[in-house]
């Protein structure tokens, strides 16, 4: 699919979109954390060609802090190759436990709505 | 509406209204991706506030006052009262004090390196704050998440001698006039046209009273907020908006004087290099504390791990 019909499929601006990718995301992010340790910015790189899932750094650093505040990953700090040391993310024992509970939930809502959509 | 669930039929309506209400007065203030957001927690904050056994009257207050605040203000901070500002406990003379510190919302607006947005509405009065945490990030001199909470590792003794910058920029500004005011003619230029130029003349407390004011109040502000030990953002935007003003009173003050000068030709740029110190000035200092922070988070993250690998 092209990016034009990604974009007529999903509005970003539309609020009922954008409340339905809230929860999703922070899902998707716990996910990808707990793949093994990465940093700000890669994330949103690595979400960045997901059409549905595309994050900005301004939403991606205040749901790391909101996270981490939460108790379900921490940071540890690495040198960079290039630049300045990098803090990189990891997902803590109650974070773990978060993510599947939020994954059961995520294959639940999955299998129901595409069951009423008709798929 | 199920999230009012516990609430009878009229109480639910008359919520849902003031909700839409409040949505059609942040249109335009509020970015179109945050209003749900911000939609969401007065939505919280209602369902927690109204009670099933409040009497109509009682509802009817927190509805109007939810209503009001947004109309005037448009924050979330301001809006909803409980997240207004961090409460602090601080010492003198060893009894505590409790204290509301409503300056450390406002200060988190001076710097956020988490929000990309430079230009944040301003909290109250017309315009914008500047976001310096953006500008720092957008010239690659910190990261977003450098800092867990900004500041917060940066040593006491670090605010304590930045508080000592604006000191000395108000204590040059009171120095210079004390030595130039016999000195000066009758009339001194009062105001400066946009070209740099003065287009207004006065008297002597005409001319400084403004400069005095700006470089000695933030100043003094400033160490009382790091006196106070005020919280960690809070102590350091207190400086940088002291440097930002005395920047600016100190430009004025010399402008001023210049313009009656020989060298009154150099007026104008005391005033552009005022305006530009006003900006860098600020940015430079807030990003040097940011990045105390992060080589102390840095050193207590090592610490942590070294402490494990003991074990």
């Amino acid at each position: 699919m092209s990016d034009k019909a990604h974009r007529v499929v999903l509005p970003k601006s539309s609020s009922s979109v954008s409340q339905l990718r809230k929860g999703v995301i922070e899902l998707a992010v716990l996910a990808l954390i707990s793949k093994g340790p990465v940093y700000g910015s890669k994330i949103v790189e690595q979400l960045e060609h997901r059409s549905g899932l595309s994050i900005s750094v301004g939403t991606i650093y205040p749901l790391l802090a909101r996270l981490k505040s939460g108790g379900l990953i921490d940071s540890t700090w690495e040198e960079s190759p290039v630049g300045p040391p990098r803090k990189y993310y990891v997902v803590t024992k109650s974070g773990l436990s978060a993510l599947q509970e939020l994954e059961a939930a995520w294959m639940a809502i999955r299998d129901d709505v595409e069951d009423i959509l008709g798929r | 509406m199920d999230r009012f669930s516990d609430l009878d039929q009229e109480t639910c309506v008359r919520l849902e209204q003031c909700l839409s209400r409040v949505r059609t007065q942040l249109v335009g203030s509020v970015p179109p991706d945050e209003i749900e957001e911000v939609l969401d927690l007065i939505s919280e904050y209602l369902a927690t506030r109204v009670k099933p056994d409040m009497s109509a009257g009682e509802i009817e207050e927190i509805v109007l006052s939810v209503e009001r605040d947004t109309a005037t203000s448009a924050n979330v901070e301001d809006v909803l009262p409980e997240r207004k500002g961090a409460a602090l406990e601080t010492r003198l003379a060893g009894i505590p004090i409790g204290l509301v510190d409503p300056a450390s919302t406002l200060a988190s607006r001076w710097w956020n390196p988490r929000s990309p947005r430079i230009f944040v509405p301003r909290l109250f009065g017309i315009g914008w704050d500047l976001n310096f945490g953006a500008i720092a990030v957008k010239l690659g001199l910190v990261q977003p998440d450098s800092e867990d909470e900004p500041f917060a590792l940066v040593p006491q003794s670090v605010h304590a001698f930045g508080s000592l910058i604006p000191i000395l920029i108000a204590s040059a500004n009171i120095f210079v006039l004390l030595v130039f005011a016999p000195r000066l003619p009758a009339a001194i230029p009062v105001h400066f046209g946009p070209s740099g130029i003065p287009d207004r003349w006065g008297g002597f407390w005409e001319a400084f009273t403004i400069p005095l004011i700006v470089t000695i109040v933030p100043a003094v502000y400033a160490a009382i907020s790091v006196i106070l030990r005020r919280s960690a953002i809070g102590r350091a935007v207190s400086v940088a908006v002291a440097l930002m003003l005395g920047s600016i009173g100190m430009g004025i003050t010399l402008a001023t004087l210049l313009a009656v000068s020989p060298a009154s030709v150099f007026s104008r740029y005391a005033l552009y290099v005022s305006l530009l110190a006003a900006l860098v000035v600020p940015l430079f200092y807030l990003t040097c504390l940011s990045r105390i922070g992060m080589r102390k988070e840095i050193e207590s993250a090592r610490g942590r791990e070294k402490g494990k690998a003991n074990v």
